[in-house]
Formats: structure tokens, sequence, C-alpha cells
């Protein structure tokens, strides 16, 4: 293995973050929000000197490091793009372990190394990684001895083994662990371990039952006690850490309503006191002082924003000097030196990402470190307002974000998903702000069933599918129109979210405009029923959790069985491998919705489970959302130029993913009309990239056949206005492509607009190829041969199909000598030019088969757009005299032919292979689709050519 | 002594393998619309099937012990339509190739074929996580709409002639509810 280390690339951070004045209001670009963070992690050293740090672009992953004296940023390993952090842990305040992995010519490989960092005057000079071979994590600080760490690994027979070690030893190439922590009980699925008390506890879960059992000792002790038996998961059990021998604080709901945080008795397996309770919240976390036997902190949600509420004086302080120095922001004290006279902040608003702030206790000074997303930076999001209402009886909160900038007079309701034990927070959220800045207004509510107001509250969701949830849902809605109402309301939501939006639409029509429901559930029964391994009492037992125990009235709040209601404009998104919210459910529900010729749009994503895999489908989807909300409500359609212009490029680009998404056939299925709707509004504002864009998808449309004038002249737009690729696209079309009648004028002029960059490899290739096809008006007497055979073999490879296409060109236009015709054919591939015979085996319409299989249809009566014409052929030496090994080439060319008879190429394509590969038994086959041009012609016309450009098949495939 | 009987069990083992195998008749999916049920007491048995690789036998024992082979079993999805004696079957094993199979418990893999229409038991997936070969995930999963419309497509004539019934495991009314939409038009 081998890491490319980056040093001494100085970056200073400070002064990412910026303050609200001067804010930019404008609807933020779909790719500036769905994306990784860009920075994150930071950890300090313990001696505080250093902020390591993760950092993810789209060009790669890094790991980083912060120097706290000059505050410069310092590389230390590239991982590539799409590396991960798994975790790091600074050994000594020299040594960072890192754990992760990295992507190396597109492979990921697991990295465990330590990165030395050594120091001149002060400044960080070098990095020395140590790679650690052992597989394993660290589990915490020994308390017997704070220069070591207890690591955990596994046997090669799958056992748990834990090692008290000095970290720094783990690089050692052949290191063995002495140290062994005895009598390790082999049903622990996982270790714990509280370095204040020593304590070590092992968690062991029963299959059967579903139940969770917790030993506990001494780190050297021998018995194992036992501190909870069989723990059904219904209830909360948390140990935050042990207060003495024998107690424990725990975070339980147990005895009470709400998550608190108790005194355990672990002998006496009593809660025998309250250490803190909120009288209205569940406590999410806490931490207790081993040595004085008391909490230090506790959190929970509040008003949907996380509050850490320090029960230690000194914290407690350092949090309130924060929060006064930066207002607006919430502080949280997420890591301290070992001397703790130096903090990490984390700094959260709900209209803003993240900031890492740096506290010096001493001079009570806090720096901005990083903000999470400085692209995000620049722009101003929505606040929300927290609303109560009174809803059968329980209090019900929910989060109300006014729009910014352009007011749109639309509601958007987000139910959550789950709906037990998940609820909507106001921490900054990228779905929200992407509508918000989109001038709607947003609302969330945590209906019952939500997490953090107590286990009644909680509890009270279960079976209340399309009933009190949504009754809850409707009272926030009333008392938010109370205050600032809107003209329209759309509902919008992901899974549950997805249900309760299409039922609140199916209760209420008079209230709700537009639903668009995400990978929701429709056939509540058919929970019960998902699979042969889904229909035993103990799947049925977890589903009655959330949804109820199975019965008849399923039916009656099941959307697919209620679609006749269904009346409000509705948009259906799903994955087709989602394996939570099943895909049977959508196609149900598709299903029954056109049977019923009840209108909706859809868009269902390939390779998609319960959510989208990477950021390319959140962009994608929410942009069709915003666009169908638009057009369903009468709105204006989002206006780009009206933007300032920074923003522009980027919306545009937004425009052009959505585009490209339904024009690949790859993420969804294409749909060449979705396609060309967006790409025309990307190039609305004449960007260069759309405009070229839309070129190509006009140039290669099937659906409708677009005057080649109309795309030359978006080619020559977007190449003037600096699209490298538009002037390529036009000169290689003018080379290859007989529908635009070129002449070497014209392609010079085209070949003018390449960049000035001489190191192009399709600049190259391109004046290559003109300067053999136009011998007469060559500007150097170098001959056509010398011309290709100094493009390196580098430049060459990298455009494999390119160079196929040049070459069938090159033969079929027949200006190449013999001579030098062998040294273009030996540069590639080593083709000979010994003469080469085809031979047909099948050939007709290519049908896909109820298996999913192709099949030859060979009488063809109509070829239609859209169909692809095949055919099956075998290549055979021509003469005796060739060897077994040599390399034959044919072109492969397909053309048109009109009605009086004459023909224009459609496509050259060189195939080559030696005789031993070539047998009757091994078919070469060439597939064809019908565009709307190659749909003019009267018939299409295959002809194989070996390399003299001589015809040795010919098929007519008639087109009637 | 000791190995001449471990012989002669190792034998009598391979016979009744052997037999197993036998008896099975060979047979293949359907694909022609067209009515084949010829006796009162048949049905029509509709086998959705998604496997990550080919494979190269599916047992399934019951009224009728019958074996499907590689020609309806590769990779992708494919659906098995075959007019079979009515009754209980289930799925009984699944050949990866001539040296690897899965054998399955009847329990959990039972279903009943009724006379006289189309019974739909499920989507038989075969899935292999993580590259290894013995660790496959096989599940029958209710994909009802989906083999609704690869019979509207591929069988409409059939689709016209037989009613469609879900036969898996647990309760399903999606063919009820879409016959009754039928009847609504």
């Amino acid at each position: 293995m081998r890491w490319t280390l980056w040093l001494l690339t100085v970056v200073s951070l400070w002064g990412y973050a910026q303050e609200d004045a001067g804010r930019i209001i404008a609807p933020v670009p779909a790719k500036s929000l769905f994306t990784n963070q860009q920075f994150s992690a930071p950890v300090l050293s313990p001696d505080g000197q250093y902020i390591a740090l993760f950092e993810t672009t789209e060009e790669a992953a890094q790991v980083g490091l912060i120097e706290r004296s000059s505050t410069n940023y310092v590389p230390l390993m590239n991982l590539g793009t799409g590396g991960r952090l798994k975790e790091y842990f600074w050994l000594s305040s020299s040594h960072l372990l890192f754990t992760g992995s990295l992507v190396k010519n597109g492979k990921r490989q697991d990295v465990r190394v330590t990165l030395e960092v050594i120091t001149t005057d002060g400044a960080v000079s070098e990095v020395k990684p140590h790679v650690v071979r052992v597989d394993g994590y660290i589990m915490g600080q020994a308390a017997e001895d704070p220069k070591k760490v207890l690591f955990t690994t596994t046997s090669r027979g799958g056992d748990t083994v834990i090692y008290v070690v000095d970290p720094i030893r783990l690089a050692e190439p052949n290191w063995s662990g002495t140290d062994r922590i005895r009598y390790l009980p082999d049903d622990m699925v996982r270790y714990f371990y509280d370095s204040g008390a020593d304590m070590l506890l092992g968690l062991s879960y029963d299959d059967e039952n579903a139940t969770y059992s917790i030993k506990y000792r001494k780190l050297r002790g021998k018995p194992w006690q036992v501190m909870l038996k069989d723990f059904n998961t219904d209830y909360t059990f948390e140990p935050m850490g042990f207060l003495n021998d024998t107690q424990i604080a725990v975070l339980s709901d147990i005895a009470t309503d709400k998550i608190a945080l108790y005194l355990y008795d672990i002998p006496t397996a009593t809660f025998s006191d309250v250490l803190y309770e909120h009288e209205s919240y569940d406590l999410v976390s806490a931490s207790v002082d081993h040595d004085s036997g008391k909490p230090t902190s506790v959190r929970y949600y509040k008003g949907g924003e996380m509050v850490v509420e320090y029960l230690n004086d000194v914290q407690e302080y350092h949090q309130a000097q924060l929060n006064k120095s930066v207002p607006g922001r919430r502080f949280t004290l997420a890591d301290y030196s070992a001397d703790a006279d130096v903090y990490v902040a984390v700094a959260y608003a709900p209209d803003a990402p993240t900031d890492y702030y740096l506290f010096d206790v001493a001079r009570q000074e806090a720096r901005i470190l990083f903000s999470v997303q400085p692209e995000l930076d620049d722009y101003t999001f929505s606040r929300p307002q927290v609303y109560e209402v009174t809803s059968a009886g329980s209090k019900v909160e929910s989060y109300y974000y006014p729009p910014v900038g352009q007011v749109n007079d639309v509601l958007l309701v987000m139910p959550h998903g789950g709906p037990v034990g998940v609820r909507d927070t106001t921490e900054f959220n990228r779905l929200t702000q992407f509508y918000t800045t989109r001038g709607y207004a947003v609302l969330q509510v945590n209906f019952r069933g939500s997490f953090g107001f107590g286990k009644a509250f909680r509890e009270g969701g279960v079976g209340e599918f399309g009933q009190q949830i949504e009754q809850d849902i409707l009272a926030a809605i009333k008392k938010v129109q109370q205050v600032t109402p809107a003209q329209n309301i759309c509902a919008m939501g992901s899974s549950y979210g997805g249900y309760s939006s299409l039922m609140l639409s199916i209760l209420h029509p008079e209230l709700v405009d537009c639903v668009i429901s995400r990978f929701g559930v429709y056939d509540l029964p058919l929970l019960f029923n998902q699979s042969n391994l889904k229909t035993n009492d103990t799947w049925a037992s977890q589903v009655s959790e959330t949804v109820g125990e199975y019965s008849e009235d399923l039916y009656q709040i099941s959307p697919l069985y209620l679609a006749e209601k269904i009346s409000t404009p509705l948009l259906i998104t799903a994955g087709y491998n989602d394996e939570v919210a099943t895909f049977e459910h959508t196609q149900r529900l598709d299903y029954v919705l056109t049977k019923l010729k009840i209108p909706f749009e859809q868009v269902y994503y390939h390779n998609t489970g319960h959510g989208h895999p990477t950021w390319q489908g959140d962009i994608h989807e929410n942009v069709i959302i915003d666009d169908f909300i638009r057009r369903t409500l009468g709105l204006k359609a989002l206006d780009v130029s009206a933007q300032p212009a920074g923003v522009q490029t980027a919306l545009v680009e937004d425009f052009t993913l959505a585009a490209d998404t339904f024009y690949a056939n790859d993420r969804v299925d294409r749909d060449e009309q979705k396609a060309f709707k967006y790409y025309q509004r990307a190039a609305a504002n004449n960007h260069h990239h759309a405009l070229y864009k839309l070129a190509l998808a006009k140039l290669n449309a099937r659906e409708k056949l677009y005057p080649i004038e109309d795309i030359i002249r978006l080619l020559n737009q977007a190449a003037d206005q600096g699209s490298a690729d538009a002037a390529y696209s036009l000169a290689t079309a003018y080379l290859f492509n007989d529908r635009f009648n070129a002449n070497p004028s014209l392609i010079k002029q085209t070949m003018l607009k390449f960049p000035d960059d001489e190191g192009n490899d399709s600049a190259k290739l391109i004046g290559m190829l003109f300067h053999c096809l136009y011998p007469t008006v060559r500007e150097t007497a170098q001959s056509c041969a010398e011309a290709y055979v100094a493009i390196p073999d580098q430049s060459r490879k990298g455009h494999d199909p390119l160079l196929r296409q040049m070459i069938a060109r090159l033969i079929t236009a027949q200006q190449l000598a013999e001579s030098e015709l062998a040294t273009i054919l030996n540069s590639y591939n080593a083709i000979t030019t010994s003469n080469s015979d085809a031979e047909l085996v099948e050939a007709g319409r290519l049908v896909t088969q109820a298996n999913g299989k192709d099949t030859y249809q060979t009488e063809v009566r109509k070829l239609n757009i859209g169909d692809r014409i095949g055919v099956k052929f075998t290549v055979s030496a021509g003469d005796f005299f060739v060897q077994a090994d040599e390399q034959l080439g044919t072109v492969v060319q397909w053309l048109g032919v009109g009605d009086d008879g004459t023909t224009r190429v459609l496509k050259n394509m060189l195939f080559n292979g030696s005789p031993k590969q070539l047998n009757y038994f091994n078919y070469w086959g060439a597939t064809f689709e019908i565009g709307a041009y190659d749909a003019t012609f009267k018939a299409i016309k295959l002809v194989i050519r070996d390399v003299h450009n001589q015809p040795k098949l010919e098929h007519l495939f008639q087109v009637y | 002594m000791q190995g001449k009987r471990v012989f002669h069990l190792m034998l009598l083992s391979s016979i009744l393998l052997l037999l197993a195998g036998c008896v099975a008749t060979r047979v293949s999916s359907q694909k022609q619309d067209t009515d084949k049920l010829v006796e009162a007491n048949q049905g029509y048995l509709l086998i959705g099937l998604v496997n990550d690789y080919d494979l190269q036998a599916l047992y399934v024992w019951g009224e009728e012990n019958l074996k499907l082979t590689h020609e309806d079993l590769s990779a992708g999805e494919n659906y098995i339509l075959l007019p079979v004696k009515a009754g209980e079957y289930h799925f009984g094993r699944i050949d990866y190739n001539y040296y690897y199979r899965t054998s399955l418990n009847e329990d959990d893999w039972r279903f009943e074929v009724k006379p006289g229409r189309i019974n739909y038991v499920g989507h038989l997936t075969v899935e292999q996580p993580f590259y290894y070969f013995f660790a496959n995930h096989i599940e029958l999963e209710n994909r009802a709409a989906n083999a609704q419309l690869f019979m509207e497509k591929y069988f409409p004539g059939l689709l016209t002639s037989r009613d469609m019934f879900y036969a898996g495991p647990g309760q399903d009314r999606f063919y009820s509810l879409i016959a009754g939409l039928e009847e609504q038009q």
C-alpha cells in the first residue's frame, strides 16, 4: 500500500465563516446543498496544538490538520475520490491513528495507519505513515496507565480479543499483543469500556426472544456480574457511566414517562434516584464524572434544537461565554485538550450549516475553525418558528420555516418517516432549505409517535396510521394557516411521510392542492405478507409495534384500497430496490391508479433503495419536485436569469443534471420529452454547457427529427461561449456524420474554436483525421500515417471508440496509400492488411422475450424508431497464409437507403480479432438502434467490408 | 467390515439421491399465449424468479414432482408458467451447479395450486451477498403487481380466460381488488 502525502500545502481556514449581513437571498442550487460536508470531525491533539479533520471534495477525501499556532491547514493523507473516515484517535500529541478506506484505481481498500507528525521550528515539516497491520479498534484509554489504550481485535477463530497496549507500538511491523485481557465470554456481541471506573461491559443478544443482557466487571477482574438480564427493547436502558462499583448512571424510561438519567443500583436491580429528568423532553445523552459521582451534562431537544445543559460549573460558564460571543448560534463543547485549556466547540443554527470554533480558555476567545459546507456560507436560509398545538389532549410541537426571498404562497407540509420513534428537529436541513430558498414555506410536525416527548406520546402513535397522526398534522396546519396563511398547501414526505402525505389528501382533498409521495407504503396489509420469511409471528409482532395489529381495518387506511378517492395532483417517486417500503407498494398503486385512469406523475429510480445512494439522485428528485409543484399550482417557473450571477451557472447545472438523468436511461427509464424540457430550461439562459447538451440531445433524439441547422447553430453558439466539448463535437460531427454536409473550410473554422491547449487528445485526434481526409488543404507535408503515429499511444488509448470510427472512416474514404493503411492498422491493435471474409449467421430486428433474452425476428415488416436491428456474423481469413494469431480487421458500415436508391453513411465502426478467436462458433455481433433520422430512409443497409474497403457481406433491412 | 458397511451406506445414499433427482419430471415454462389446461384438476403455477446468477435446476415437490432446468433459470428476472396438477406443493431444492445446492424445508416454502386458475406463488429471489457462494439469501417475495404486468404483456389471452390468484405465503387481496376494478369498468 502506498499513500500520497501532501505536505505543506498551506491553506488558511480562518475566515471561512461569514457574518449574516451581506448574505445573498437566492434559490440555493441543489448541487451546492446536496453534497458531502467539506470539512468534518475535528479532534484536538492531547496537547491542544493540532486539530485533526477530515476533508471531502469531489476530487478527493483527505485527512488533514490545523496547526493551532499558525492556523495553517496541513493535508496529511490523500484517500482518493470516495475515501472514507471510520475513526481517528490521537495516540500521543504527535501520533494520529487513522482508520478508514481509500479509493485507488476505482477500488476501495481499508486503511489503518498511524501518522507521525514531525515538526521543525514549531511547524509541521514532515508526516511519516506507519501502517498498522492488525485489524481492530481502540476502546479507550486504560485507567491503570493513561499512556496505554484498550485495543480490541478478532482472533482467527472469530473471538473478541482485548489487549492493553502502548498505542505507538501498534504500528510495529510484527506487533502481537502480550497483555491480553482474559476470561471474555463467548456470547458477547460487543464490549464497552468505562475508563473512569475501569469497568468492562459486555452486551449479549438473544435472537429467539429479541432481548439483551448486559454483564460487567473490573477490567482485570474475573467474575462477571449481571447488570441487566433479558431486557426488552421496548424500553430504553443506556448506561452512561459508573458512579461507583455498584451504581451506574443510565438513561431509561422504564420507571418514568420521559427518558431520564437514573442512578441504577446494580445488586438490587432498582432505579434508586433520578439524577436528571426534564418535565417535557426525553434525554438523548448524558455524561457523568466518576470521581465526583455526579452527572456533568445532559442533552435533549427543546423546540427542535439540541440543548446541552452542563451541570458542571466550569463547562457551563465556557458554553455561556461562547453563546454570548456569537449570537444566533447554539454552542456545544465537542472536544478538549488534556489540560482542558482549549476546546473545540460546535456552533449549530437552524439557518446555517454547522461551524466549528476553537475556544481558548485562558483568553476567553473563540475563533472559527471552519464551516462544514463553506459553499453555503454566502446564502440566507430560513429560521424556523416553533408552534405548539393541542390535539386530542396531547401537545404537538411543529416547526414552521418561512420562505426566503420571493414568496410562492405555498405551504409545504412535510410529515416525517417512521412514524414511531423518529422525529424532526430544527437542525440545519438540506431538504427543508432547498424549498424555503425557492419561496416555499415548510411545516414539519412532531406528531404522536415522535421521539423526544415521552413514552406515552411515542406509543400513542402505534396503530394511528391515517388516523390520529394525521389529525395532529391537521391541527398543526390549521394553527399555521391562522398565523401566516398560504394560498396553497402541498404535502410531501418520504416513507411514512409519503403515506401520510397521500392520506392527508385522501382525507382532506379540500385542503391539499398537491402531493409528493416519496418511497412510500400504500398497502398496509402487505407489510404483514411481504414474503415467506416475513409472515411469521415474530415479524408480525415487529410490524404491529408500529402499524398496530393486523386487522380488516388496515384496508380502510391503505391508500391502495382508497385509490378511487385520490383526486389531488400526485407525484410518486420510489426506488426499485427499496427493501423497507418495497417497490411492490408503489407498483400496486401505480397499477390501480392507471386502471382507474386517475392522473399522476411518477419517477422510479434504478439501483436505488429506501433513498438515494448518491447525491445525484437527491438533486434530480428535488429539481423535478420543485418543477412539479410549480406546474401543478400554476406558479412561475424558477427564473434563473433573475438570480445573482454566481448562482446562475449552478442552477443551470441542476437542470442539466435533471435532463441528463432522463436522457441516459440509466438511473431512471429514458424519457426524452422530460429530458428535452429540462435541457430547454437549462439552455434558456444561453449557458454554454446547457447549449452543448441540448444540441447533443437533439442530434441523438429518437422521438423527433430536429433540423441539422438548428443543431449546428447550438453547437456553434456553445463553442463561441467557451464550450470546448461543443467545438470538438461539432468538428467530429463534420468529419463523421453525413448529415452535416461538411467542407474543409467549415471544419477549419470549427477547429479554430478549440481551446488553446496543445495537450488535448481530442483536438489532436480530430486534427489528425482532418489532415488525413483532406490532403489538398494540408498545412504540413506530413503524411496521414505520420500524423497518426505522431499522436502518443497514451492519447490514443483513451479514445478507443473515436479511434475505431476514425480508422473505419479512413478506410471507407479510400484516401490512404497501402503503406499508410498498414502503418495505421499496425499501430492500432497490430491489425494486418490481410484479406478477410464475412458470412451471415442471423439478422433481423432484436426482440426481447419474456425471459429477458434477445432473439432475431427475421421477417420484419416495419421498423420503428427505437427498434434495434442486429446482425450476427462470422469472420474468416481470406488468404491461406494468414497466421492464427494475426489480427484481422473489418469495417461494419450502416447505411441509409433513400427512395432513389442512393445511400448515406449512418455509422462506420472498425472491428478486429484473430483467426484463433474467429471460428464458426464464435460469432461477431453488431446492433444499430433506429433513430429519428434513420427512420427517414426507405431501408437500412448493412455492409461489412475488409480493410481494403471491399464489401464482403451485405444485408438490407426494409423500413416500410 | 466397518469399511464395507460405510461403503454400502454411501452407495445407498447415492442411489437414493439419484432417484430423488430422477423422479422429478423435467418441465419448462410455457412460452405461447394459449390455454394448456386440459384437465379439470389442473391449474397454472406462476413463479417469479430473481437470481443474481444462472441456476442449474429448481425442484418443486408435491402433487407432481417438477424439475426446472437452466433454460428457465438464467440470471435476471424470469417468470415460469406451468400447467400442473392442483394440490399442495413446496419448493424443494435449488441446484446452483452440479456440485452445490440448497435444500429447502417444506414448512417455509409451501403453497397450494388450485384448479382452473393462475396461481401466482411469489418471486423466488436467490441472492449471493458479498460474493460468498455458500451464503445465498433465498426468499419468496410477494410481487403480485409485477406478475400481473408480466401476464398482461406476454399472456393477455390466457389472462382473459383464467383468473389470477395469489397462492403464496400469507393473505393478499390485490388480485381481488383489481378484479373488482375491471368489473366496474
